[in-house]
């Protein structure tokens, strides 16, 4: 493309950006639809950690340390140590509950009771379940709304051998339930473009005790000995398999076994694997730049899914600490411009590359939606990408518009979920989140929709 | 605390290629200088000796890595007439001058620092990145002191008074004496021999025998730097002979020691031994060793909890002074806890230290391999031992040693008192969280501890209750920096103040106050009364 083409392109691309963005915002701001769709505990939690950012570490921490406690003594004593009756910000029912629990002992157990309700309750908006079958519930529902699913497997670090082995096995038995349910087997025909119905995201650290950058050669040579598992069961049921991409520290090391495992001989042809890339991070263009290379000179074709990424504060403290450079973007705007010129060029790779976005910004959304139609991209090269457990709103909206939508559903046990909501709580409650500058705070389309500056 | 104007210097990123490449090279070309012969250093000149010191590579024990001259008293002699005789002049340089040469040697060090820590990584058998965080440590204890020396160089009004300026400054001792351990090769004995000569005094250094080839590689540091001759003398030779007579020295002012709790504690003692040539009291500074705990109560973060005491307890093989060698459960997570420490630990990468991927090392010669397998047998008779690791092959080349987990320690046991220094854990297990803390207080001693808790009460209690020098709350209880964790402890882990702290350099100094009457007559300079 030449210049002229690309800047009457890249116009074409913009003004259909705003009215396709307009559309989904008109659909999603109807009246009589809960913003979040949430119930009255999980809007008190959100309207609680919007409200006062010290009480929203508080509860935050509350919900972190919670399924360690298994008395009803234990998590009244830890509710009174967080939220002290005195404190005056304190939501009332919290105080309450906290001054009862400590003075009634038979109080406890209710109180104790409550609250392991009002918890797991919001936990469950975000967490399909703790085993497969629970998960399988979840995604039947899923597609009867209309929509197809990715799912993650939510556990405690890997530790251990053992753990490693475990992870290993728990990842193939979720490829074998998913691949012989028999209402996942029914044909749906229309989605047959876009590939695989059953599509699973791994964490390559998962698969290994001693996943380590300092050894590249041997994290991967130990960890590829498990994902080839993995990818087995995963051909043998035709299930698409993610990588997602976890730390910075860890990105070279998880793309190098991507690569590698793609050019051995008996996963040469794969195509149904894919990797995660982060736009946050400042090197993410030249990273695409350097794996699209690699794509054409091997011939390799896959998926990469493209996100914002979700480890900003830990990224950013642990480098201050370590006096490194800090690997991601400070202002978002920065990342919201690197990912839609990340867009833009893998869309112009789609012959070979297919593109996945996880986003909630309707803006991002649009960009990528709009510059696939400008730039003639076939719809199968491109999907949308959302959590499960929020914006549904959004959700519906791209469902009637006729979209193909895919929902990223993590499982697993409680404690290690917690650590997971209390990600997503973090992300939704925080003041650059899209999603709370749209439906909490109402703020305008116009500046909604707005291109990100890169200042 | 003021900023001094001191900066970290950031440990390598081993996650980049181009670091791991640096490493890389470092450790080619360290090998291919095995086997040289280092002299002594004494008055700015090399002294050899007929007798040899034979350094070995403890993780390959037929390889040489370096030999060195082998001080005897009649080198001892001439290292302190050289020291004694160049500190008068030393000693009246400005703190300007003397904090310039530490700069310089950060400089250089900082240039090959990849090959100092390849010099570890052989000579002691730390894997790559405890040998990267020793040198950075060294590193920043030269600035760090520099910086101080700075600030504690300008002497300070007391008071501001017409007529009278009265001052108060710091002097050097004297002639000091430095005996180091191997475990922190570089960075304990930069630490304390930077902190002497910045000071003003004259340094004798008496590194330890398993690391004399890294000490002499400071010393050639220090002679790029263009320090003086005698301002610091090289001394490497045999503890027990050399290593007294010095320390009942008439003429060494002071000795600065990081070892044994046996020998440290011998150390004073002759120290305070009167001698008719003696001119005032030997000042003693010494870091002896702990048997650090970690607490766990019932709402430690599962994954961070056994991580971070297997990282605590077998880090460098446990030969840390700050190591963890307890751990303190309380017994509603102690099963589920044992057990996933017991299978993160078996999970340890065992071998040679030069393979990147390498997580623990050998130990570091014969005698400590038997000490250790010592101590082992005892913990077998006095508790359940719940992890061994066979190291057998490994040992035909190496004094390799897995991890070793006892289970169920009763907190008097040898085990659960004696310093092992290797790697070896006792798990103990109590009811209540006060049992917990008396558990933790009950040794000889009070270097490092820790707790993992999100109960914010018993944070609390640990900060006000925990006897320790240095306390970690939820994060790895070894790996002090300079300057932000200022080490040191008390009962009977040391004497004196902490390590990269604001008040290490004054115990190498004299503190004065100088008065000055500056009327003549009833008229005194309008300065003194505005000062």
């Amino acid at each position: 493309m030449n210049s002229a083409t690309q800047q009457a392109t890249l116009e074409a691309i913009e003004e259909r950006t705003q009215s396709l963005g307009r559309e989904i915002f008109q659909r999603v701001r109807r009246p009589n639809l809960f913003p979040l769709g949430l119930a009255w505990w999980e809007n008190r939690l959100m309207d609680w950690c919007m409200s006062d950012e010290a009480l929203k570490v508080q509860m935050l921490r509350f919900v972190d340390v919670f399924p360690m406690l298994r008395r009803a003594s234990a998590v009244t004593r830890y509710l009174t140590e967080y939220f002290p009756t005195e404190d005056r910000r304190l939501p009332g029912l919290i105080r309450w509950g906290g001054s009862v629990a400590e003075r009634a002992l038979p109080l406890r157990p209710p109180v104790a009771g409550g609250t392991r309700w009002g918890i797991t309750r919001t936990a469950r908006r975000f967490i399909c379940g703790s085993n497969v079958e629970e998960a399988l519930w979840t995604l039947r529902r899923l597609e009867a709304g209309g929509m197809a699913f990715t799912v993650d497997i939510l556990g405690e670090a890997t530790i251990s051998e053992p753990e490693a082995a475990q992870y290993t096995r728990r990842y193939i038995e979720l490829i074998e339930g998913l691949g012989s349910d028999p209402q996942l087997q029914q044909p749906k025909p229309e989605w047959a473009p876009w590939g695989p119905r059953i599509n699973v995201s791994v964490k390559l650290s998962a698969l290994d005790a001693n996943f380590d950058p300092i050894d590249p050669e041997g994290t991967a040579r130990r960890v590829k000995a498990r994902l080839r598992e993995i990818l087995r069961a995963a051909r043998r049921h035709r299930v698409f398999i993610n990588l997602d991409m976890e730390q910075y520290a860890y990105q070279e090391v998880t793309l190098k076994i991507f690569r590698e495992i793609l050019q051995e001989e008996e996963f040469s042809e794969l195509s149904d694997f894919g990797i995660v890339l982060q736009a946050y991070l400042r090197d993410a263009e030249q990273t695409l730049g350097a794996l699209l290379d690699w794509a054409r000179r091997e011939d390799k074709r896959f998926t990469v899914r493209l996100v914002k990424g979700a480890y900003w504060d830990y990224e950013t403290i642990h480098a201050i600490q370590m006096h490194w450079p800090i690997p991601v973007f400070q202002k978002k705007g920065q990342s919201d411009a690197q990912f839609e010129r990340m867009v833009l060029q893998l869309l112009e790779n789609q012959e070979r590359v297919r593109l996945a976005i996880g986003s909630h910004n309707i803006r991002s959304i649009a960009l990528t939606l709009a510059a696939a139609e400008r730039m003639g991209v076939p719809p199968e090269r491109v999907e949308v990408q959302m959590l499960y457990g929020m914006g549904d709103p959004i959700k519906a909206a791209l469902v009637e518009l006729g979209y193909f939508l895919r929902i990223y559903t993590p499982f697993g046990e409680m404690i290690p979920g917690m650590a997971y909501l209390v990600r997503r709580i973090l992300e939704n409650t925080a003041n650059e989140s899209f999603l709370k500058q749209s439906f909490f705070e109402g703020g305008s389309v116009e500046e909604l929709l707005k291109k990100p500056l890169e200042t | 605390m003021a900023d001094t104007g001191f900066h970290h210097v950031p440990e390598a990123d081993f996650s980049k290629e181009a670091y791991r490449q640096r490493m890389q090279s470092a450790l080619d070309k360290v090998r291919a200088q095995f086997g040289r012969h280092y002299p002594l250093f004494i008055g700015g000149r090399e002294v050899d000796t007929a007798e040899k010191i034979r350094s070995e590579n403890p993780a390959d024990f037929a390889q040489t890595v370096g030999t060195l001259a082998k001080a005897d008293l009649a080198e001892a002699e001439q290292a302190v007439e050289a020291a004694a005789r160049v500190y008068p002049d030393w000693s009246r340089r400005s703190a300007e001058e003397r904090a310039a040469f530490l700069f310089k040697a950060a400089d250089i060090l900082e240039r090959d620092r990849f090959e100092h820590a390849a010099w570890q990584v052989f000579e002691v058998g730390k894997v790559w990145r405890e040998a990267d965080a020793d040198v950075c440590e060294a590193i920043d204890y030269l600035r760090y002191y520099g910086h101080e020396m700075i600030r504690l160089g300008r002497p300070r009004i007391t008071e501001p008074l017409p007529g009278e300026i009265n001052e108060y400054g710091y002097w050097p001792r004297g002639v000091a004496l430095t005996v180091a351990p191997w475990n922190f090769p570089l960075a304990i004995l930069l630490g304390m021999t930077s902190a002497a000569v910045v000071t003003g005094n004259c340094a004798i250094m008496k590194p330890s025998g398993q690391s004399s080839v890294i000490a002499a590689k400071l010393m050639e540091v220090f002679r790029e730097a263009g320090l003086p001759p005698g301002v610091l003398n090289f001394l490497p030779g045999p503890g027990g002979k050399i290593g007294r007579h010095l320390v009942s020295h008439p003429k060494v002012d002071l000795i600065a020691f990081t070892g044994s709790r046996k020998v440290g504690l011998g150390i004073n003692q002759a120290a305070a031994e009167p001698h008719p040539e003696l001119k005032g009291i030997r000042k003693v500074i010494a870091e002896l060793g702990g048997k650090n705990a970690i607490i766990i109560d019932e709402s430690a973060d599962p994954d961070e909890a056994v991580a971070g005491t297997v990282v605590s307890a077998f880090g460098f093989g446990g030969q840390k002074c700050s190591a963890c060698s307890r751990v303190i459960v309380l017994e509603d997570v102690y099963d589920t806890f044992l057990e996933r420490l017991v299978e993160c630990a078996r999970s340890i990468l065992i071998g040679p230290p030069e393979e990147p991927g390498t997580q623990l090392g050998p130990v570091i010669d014969r005698s400590a391999l038997e000490s250790i397998q010592g101590y082992i047998e005892k913990g077998r008779q006095e508790a359940r031992e719940a992890l061994c690791v066979d190291t057998s092959e490994l040992r035909r080349k190496g004094y390799f040693l897995g991890p070793t987990i006892f289970a169920e320690v009763p907190p008097d046991a040898a085990v659960a008192q004696e310093e092992i220094f290797g790697p070896v854990l006792s798990v103990i297990k109590v009811r209540t969280f006060a049992e917990a803390l008396q558990v933790a207080n009950g040794t000889d001693y009070a270097l490092t501890g820790g707790l993992y808790s999100r109960s914010p009460a018993n944070i609390e209690r640990v900060k006000r209750e925990m006897e320790v020098g240095n306390l970690y709350i939820n994060r790895k209880i070894t790996g002090a920096i300079v300057q932000r964790q200022p080490f040191g402890g008390f009962k009977l882990s040391g004497i004196g103040s902490k390590a990269g702290g604001p008040d290490y350099l004054v115990q190498f100094m004299i503190p004065r106050t100088r008065t000055e009457n500056v009327m003549r007559h009833g008229f005194a300079p309008v300065q003194a009364a505005e000062e």
